[in-house]
This record gives structure tokens, sequence and C-alpha cells, in this order.
């Protein structure tokens, strides 16, 4: 069986990495649970990059999951990239995180179709680990 | 994925180094009517859930009298993207990139054949590289200083006159600020050229630049770097 296609978005300041999209990857790489079940990818891109080229970028690796880290800077450009990608892929299930959303997560997930669920707590680590898990379980 | 619509501007479309064809190309534009009835049947028929885009391409487009009626079609079409396929060197002309972003293009794919006296040979005019990389670097700083955002490729057709090259071209084009490296096969297949092209998907990497391989071997361990079906930006 095909392992579960995880992909993690952020869109950095030049020349950094995100943080959280790391600790949802290493939480996630050591759990035992999903050993085997999930590949994740990380894109780490910049903040101000074309919307679409991020599109264009998360389409070509396939992705059955995203998980997206929302920052203050790269909110409006994130939500407009995964607007494209769930046009053009309405099946990928798209996991919100980072401190842009997790305050306001039901506004969010309202006011967003492109939007399918939301992290929480610690950088949401725990629980986008979790959901995938869940979702290669098909129970979520 | 994201699909463009390919419209030719004019004739003949040269994606070839002077090298694998030597013959001085004379260009036939087709008329903007004729482009704008082609724009509208596009749209009319379009069905991909995302657009429509198109790429105006073939031979130069800043070389067609009426490029500027053209694009303005294409908007007024309804187009959502609209892109230009070119050699770069129009864009090192303050006028055509305000223009360009003015009348909405952000997106450009521009064909760098080589670096230096090399690839100057293989676009067939003596400073034709830099001016390519000068097209890219200007067009980048404008729609930065415009607060645009854009997407800049390029597209490096790949043959055996330039094989050795790519990650110098990749090089190059993340210095003049390309986002995007695409290498495409160009005529007769290559053989041994994947290590090759490995070094120029890791010269991109460093250089924070994607680059795409289509139509040639990479390793395994660069699968990711391959076109998928569908693909192309």
């Amino acid at each position: 069986m095909k392992p579960l296609r995880v992909v993690l978005l952020a869109l950095n300041s030049p020349g950094y990495r995100s943080l959280g999209c790391a600790y949802v990857r290493a939480y996630a790489q050591h759990d035992r649970h999903l050993s085997g079940l999930v590949a994740f990818q990380t894109l780490d891109l910049d903040a101000g990059t074309d919307p679409w080229w991020v599109a264009y970028r998360v389409l070509q690796l396939e992705p059955d999951v995203i998980g997206a880290s929302f920052t203050c800077w790269s909110a409006r450009d994130m939500h407009e990239a995964l607007r494209v990608v769930r046009a053009a892929s309405p099946s990928t299930f798209v996991v919100a995180g980072g401190p842009e959303v997790s305050p306001v997560a039901v506004t969010a997930l309202e006011r967003h179709a492109h939007l399918d669920s939301r992290g929480a707590g610690r950088r949401g680590d725990h629980v986008r680990g979790r959901l995938a898990r869940a979702r290669r379980c098909g129970t979520a | 994925m994201l699909p463009f619509a390919r419209v030719e501007v004019g004739m003949p479309s040269r994606r070839r180094c002077r090298l694998c064809d030597p013959a001085a190309p004379s260009f036939v534009w087709r008329s903007p009517a004729d482009l704008a009835a082609e724009l509208r049947e596009i749209v009319a028929e379009w069905t991909a859930p995302v657009g429509p885009s198109v790429m105006l391409a073939g031979a130069e487009p800043f070389l067609h009298p009426e490029l500027p009626t053209i694009v303005a079609s294409a908007r007024n079409e309804g187009f959502e993207r609209i892109g230009i396929e070119t050699d770069g060197v129009a864009l090192d002309v303050e006028q055509n990139v305000r223009g360009s972003l003015g009348a909405g293009v952000r997106h450009v794919r521009v064909t760098l054949f080589g670096v230096g006296p090399v690839g100057d040979r293989l676009a067939g005019r003596s400073g034709a590289c830099d001016a390519s990389l000068a097209g890219i670097r200007r067009f980048v700083r404008a729609a930065d200083a415009a607060g645009m955002p854009v997407a800049v490729a390029a597209v490096v057709p790949v043959c055996r006159h330039n094989a050795d090259q790519a990650h110098l071209v990749v090089a190059a084009a993340a210095q003049a600020g390309a986002g995007h490296v695409r290498l495409e096969a160009a005529g007769d297949p290559i053989a041994g050229i994947e290590a090759v092209l490995a070094a120029a998907c890791d010269t991109g990497t460093v250089n924070r630049v994607w680059v795409e391989v289509a139509g040639l071997e990479v390793p395994e361990s660069h699968a990711v770097h391959r076109v998928r079906e569908g693909g192309g930006a």
C-alpha cells in the first residue's frame, strides 16, 4: 500500500526554515504508529513567493494531506495558494496550523473553504501527526 | 495540474540552439484579430478547475508589433494568468517590463541556452545570455518594487551542445532572480548526463531555485525533480 503523502508547507522569511514544520515532521517520524504509513515532504519557501508558484510546487508533489503553517507575514499568500491547490485538487486534505489560525480556528475554517481542519496546541504537532494517522486508517 | 493554453503569436517557434538548428529565423506574425479569436475560443472551452491561463509563445512575442493589444485581448477575455515565453532580452527594457506588469503579465518563461561565450554561440548572438539574465533581473526587481508576485522561470532546452553547462545555467538563473529552472530535452537523447543533471538540481537547491527536469533522465535520488505528467510551469 502506498504511504500517505503529507506536504508540510511554510512561507518563511528568506533564508529561514519553519521550526514548526520541522517539529511536526520530527514528531511524526518518531511516532511508531505512523512508521511506513506516511511520507513527509517539507516545502520551505520564501514569503513573497507568488502564490501560484507555491500551489504549483505543492501540486507537483501530489499530496494527500497538506499541513500549512500560517504566520502573520504569510497568511494572505498561503490562503491564496491553498485556494488554487483546492481548486486543482479537491480531494487534498488541508490542515492549517501556526499562530495565525490557531487562536481563531473556528472562524478560519468557516471563512475559508480551502481549509479542512486546523492544528492546535504546541505548534499543532501531535494533532497533525494523529490526523495523518487517522486519515490513513480511514477514521477521519 | 495548473495548465496553460499555449498560444503562438508567430512562427517559427524556436526552442533549439543555433548549432542544432542553424537556420536564421524569419518571423511571420499572426494578426491580433486572429489571436483574439483563438483566445476567446480557449476561454469558452476551458474545463480545468484553475484558470483559464495562457502562455503567449512562438516566435519572440516581444518582437510582435501588436503585443500590447494581444495581452489586452487576453486580459479582456478573462484569463486568470497571463504568461509570456521569451528570450528575455526585451525584458531588459524598462518600458517593456512596466508595460507587461501593468497589462497583467505575471508569468514569464525565459529561454536560456547557456552562459557566457558558449551560451551566446548557442543563442546565435554575442551578449545574448547576459541580456537574457539582465532581463530576468529587471523584471523581478520591477515586480518586487511594485509589490506584484510573479513567477519567473528559466527554460533550458538541453541538447548535446549545452548539457555540460546545466548547473552553470541554473546558478546564473538563480542569481538573476528566477524562481524556477526547467531543464527540458531538445533534440536527440543524450546519454550519460545524469550526474550533470543531478548537479544542476543540487545547484538549484543550494541557490534556492527549484529545478525540474522534463524528458531527460535523472538519477533515482533526484526523482522529485522529474516533471510529472501534465506538469510544467
